[in-house]
C-alpha cells in the first residue's frame, strides 16, 4: 500500500495522538487524500537516519485562525518506508511495510505489575492533569496500562529523535521503562 | 510555562532585551554568547558585560578582601569571556555554568598566586572551559533547546508562538519538565545525560 | 571497576574551586574515569553558577547606563581584545606527557600537563617523583610501586590522598583499582601492597608516622617516601 507522506520530526508510537497545524498546500491535499483513504504516514524525513515512520488516522479536525486547518492524529502502527515519491506539488508517497512494536495488543490487557510502572504511572497523570492540550488530545487514556504510560512518556520527553528510535525495537519496552524511570523519578 | 511566555514577550514586544527578569534568560545569554564567539559582536558583549560584571564583583569581594583584586577578577574573567568563547558549547551546559567555570579559574589562579607564589595558571587544567564529557562519543544534543530554537523562535509570528508555549512537536521542553517535576533544569539536563548514556551502554551490551 | 570515590564535600569544594590544586587535581583525575562522579560535577556546577548569577535586590537599580568606572573597564576590555583577536587563538588542546619509572612509560593525566614535577627518587622497590606545587604542608607525588612492593605499615596525622593511575593495590581494606579515589586520615593505619606493581598519584598534608616493629626506625625517612 502507498500512502502520502507529512514530514515531520515528530515521535509517534502506536495509539500515541498528536497535533498538526497544516497550512502548505501539499498538505493540505494530504489531508482530502488520507481522510478519503487510510490515513497517512508522519515520517522525520531523514533517510540516512531510518525509513521508519508511523502510519496514523486522522482522529479529529477544525479550522483554526488564517486558514490553518487543525488535525488531531493517532498512531495505528509503526511502518517501514520504501519506493518513496513525490508528486508535482512536492507531496511524497511511499510504499508500507507494518513493523511489530513492543505496544501491539498490549493496551488494555496488561495492568502494572511493579512499582516502577506504578510510579510512572501516576507521573503520567500528574502531566495529562497539568497540561490541557495533552489531556484534551486524549479521550480515553490508558494511565493502568504500562506499556501505554511508557509509550506516552517516550513521546513527551525531550530527547531527540535519534535517541528515541531506539525504542522503536520490537524488544525495547524493558529500556524504554528504565530509561523514563531515570529521567523521570529521582532516586537520590 | 509562565517563563517561556516571559522570554517570549521580551523578544517580541520590546527589542531592547530586559536585564530585570527574576529568572534567567539562558536563551538570551546564549543568544549573545554565541554572537561573541562567531561574530565578536561588541554589542553583544557589552550586554554580557552589564549582566555578568556586577555579578562577579559581588562575588570576588566574598574572596579577596582588597577592591583592586577584586575588580581584577572581574576584568580577567570577562577578557577571557571574549578570548574564549569559542570554546563555549551550548550542548554542553548553560552560559552561565560556562562563565562561572571562567570566573572560578581565574580566581583560583590568582589566589594560588597570592598563596604559593606560583603563577602557572593550572586550573584550565582542573577544570577545562571546553569540558568533553567521558561519553564523547554520546553527545548530548536538546534539540528543542538547541540553536535550532535560539533562531527559530524570535521570526516565528505571534499567533505561531501558541505552539511554543505548548507542546513543542508534541514533546515538553527541558523547562517544562523541570518545572512539572519540580527540580532544577540542571537536574533534568543531567538526569537526560546519564539515562541516554546508560541506555547506550545496554544498547552496547546487548548488540556484543 | 572504581569502587572509591571522593566525598560529596569534596566535591562541592572542588566546583566552588575551594581545594588546593593538588586534591583538585584527584579529584579530576578521578572524574575522569568515572561517569558518575563527573555527572555530578557537572550538575553541581550548573547548580552554582545559576546561584551565583541569578538576581539579587541590588540588581533592581541596575540601569542600562554603566557606570563610569565600568564603562572604563569595558572599553578596556575591547580594546585589548582588538588587539588579541588576530594573533592569540585559544585552543583546548592538551599536550601528552609521559613519566618513565623503572623503565616503563607512563602517560599522565591531563590535569598534570602543566605541573612541575621533580626527579625520581628510589627507595627499593618505591620509587617516587614529587609533583611541586608549593603547597606548604601539603606533599603531592607520584609513588611507582614495582611487583610485590609495599609501603611500609603507617598512620597520617593528616590526610592522605592516593588515586591510582595504573595497576592495582590492595591493603587490609581491600583491593584497589586504576580510578579509585582512596582518602584516609589520622584514623586509619594501613599498609599497601602491590602485587603486579602500580602508580599512584598520591597527596599528602603530613609526615607518615609508621607504627610498626623495625619500621618506627624508619620514620624519619616517611616524608621520603610519601
Amino acid at each position: 500500500m502507498k500512502l502520502p507522506i507529512f514530514t515531520l520530526p515528530i515521535f509517534l508510537l502506536p495509539q500515541g495522538i498528536t497535533r498538526i497545524r497544516v497550512y502548505e498546500p501539499r498538505y493540505l491535499k494530504l489531508v482530502r487524500i488520507a481522510s478519503q483513504n487510510d490515513g497517512f504516514v508522519i515520517y522525520h524525513g531523514n533517510k540516512t537516519v531510518d525509513n521508519v515512520g508511523s502510519w496514523v488516522n486522522i482522529v479529529n479536525f477544525e479550522q483554526g485562525d488564517d486558514d490553518v486547518l487543525i488535525i488531531d492524529v493517532e498512531c495505528r502502527s509503526l511502518v517501514g518506508l520504501s519506493e518513496f515519491e513525490a508528486d508535482e506539488e512536492q507531496l511524497s508517497f511511499a510504499t508500507i511495510n507494518k513493523i511489530t512494536h513492543w505496544f501491539d495488543g498490549k493496551t488494555q490487557q496488561q495492568k502494572v505489575n511493579d512499582e516502577i510502572e506504578r510510579e510512572l504511572s501516576v507521573a503520567l497523570r500528574a502531566v495529562f492533569d497539568e497540561h490541557s492540550v495533552l489531556q484534551n488530545l486524549y479521550e480515553t487514556k490508558f494511565l493502568d496500562s504500562p506499556y501505554w504510560t511508557v509509550a506516552r512518556w517516550i513521546e513527551i520527553l525531550p530527547v531527540s529523535y535519534a535517541d528515541k528510535r531506539s525504542f522503536i525495537a520490537s524488544d525495547s519496552y524493558e529500556q524504554a521503562k528504565s530509561f523514563v524511570y531515570s529521567v523521570v523519578v529521582d532516586k537520590n | 510555562m509562565a517563563d517561556v511566555q516571559t522570554e517570549l514577550r521580551n523578544k517580541t514586544v520590546s527589542d531592547k532585551p530586559s536585564l530585570m527578569n527574576k529568572e534567567l534568560d539562558h536563551l538570551q545569554l546564549c543568544q549573545w554568547l554565541t554572537a561573541v564567539a562567531t561574530d565578536r559582536d561588541k554589542q553583544a558583549f557589552t550586554r554580557l558585560f552589564q549582566f555578568f560584571a556586577p555579578k562577579i564583583l559581588r562575588i570576588a569581594k566574598g574572596k579577596f578582601p582588597n577592591e583592586a583584586q577584586a575588580n581584577e577578577v572581574v576584568q580577567e574573567t570577562m577578557t577571557n569571556v571574549w578570548r574564549k568563547a569559542h570554546l563555549f558549547d551550548q550542548n554542553k551546559g548553560a552560559v552561565t555554568t560556562w562563565i562561572y567555570t571562567v570566573m572560578r579559574n581565574v580566581t583560583f589562579d590568582m589566589l594560588r598566586k597570592v598563596k604559593s607564589n606560583k603563577e602557572d595558571n593550572l586550573s584550565d587544567d582542573i577544570w577545562p572551559l571546553a569540558e568533553s564529557l567521558v561519553t564523547e562519543d554520546e553527545v548530548f544534543v536538546d534539540h528543542i533547546e538547541n540553536k535550532k530554537i535560539c533562531d527559530v523562535i524570535a521570526v516565528l509570528p505571534e499567533n505561531q508562538q501558541q505552539v511554543i508555549k505548548g507542546f513543542y512537536f508534541n514533546e515538553m521542553s527541558q523547562e517544562q519538565l523541570a518545572a512539572h517535576l519540580n527540580v532544577p533544569l540542571g537536574t533534568i539536563k543531567s538526569r537526560l545525560r546519564l539515562a541516554l548514556a546508560k541506555l547506550k551502554k545496554q544498547l552496547g551490551e546487548s548488540y556484543d | 571497576m572504581i569502587n572509591h570515590h571522593p566525598k560529596f564535600e569534596l566535591i562541592q569544594a572542588y566546583v566552588n574551586g575551594d581545594l588546593p590544586a593538588s586534591v583538585s587535581a584527584a579529584i579530576k583525575i578521578h572524574a575522569d574515569m568515572c561517569p558518575e562522579c563527573q555527572e555530578k560535577i557537572l550538575q553541581l556546577t550548573e547548580q552554582v553558577a545559576e546561584i551565583s548569577f541569578e538576581k539579587v535586590e541590588s540588581d533592581e537599580d541596575m540601569s542600562i547606563e554603566l557606570s563610569e568606572q565600568d564603562a572604563d573597564m569595558l572599553s578596556q576590555i575591547l580594546a585589548d581584545a582588538e588587539f588579541l583577536q588576530t594573533d592569540d587563538v585559544v585552543t583546548a588542546e592538551v599536550a601528552e606527557r609521559f613519566v618513565m619509572f623503572k623503565g616503563k612509560n607512563y602517560k599522565l593525566p591531563n590535569v598534570l600537563a602543566n605541573m612541575e614535577i621533580g626527579g625520581v627518587t628510589n627507595i627499593g622497590k618505591l620509587a617516587r617523583s614529587r609533583v611541586l606545587l608549593d603547597e606548604g604542608e601539603i606533599r603531592t607525588s607520584l609513588l611507582h610501586i614495582e611487583p610485590e612492593g609495599s609501603v611500609p605499615q603507617h598512620t597520617h596525622k593528616g590526610f592522605e590522598i592516593t588515586l591510582l593511575l595504573d595497576g592495582e593495590f590492595s591493603d587490609k581494606s581491600g583491593t584497589y583499582v586504576k580510578g579509585d579515589f582512596i582518602m584516609l586520615d589520622g584514623q586509619h593505619e594501613h599498609q599497601p601492597v602491590s602485587d603486579n606493581g602500580c602508580l599512584c598519584f598520591t597527596v599528602v598534608n603530613d609526615a607518615l608516622h609508621f607504627t610498626q616493629g623495625i619500621n618506627k626506625l624508619l620514620n624519619p625517612i616517611g616524608s621520603l617516601i610519601y
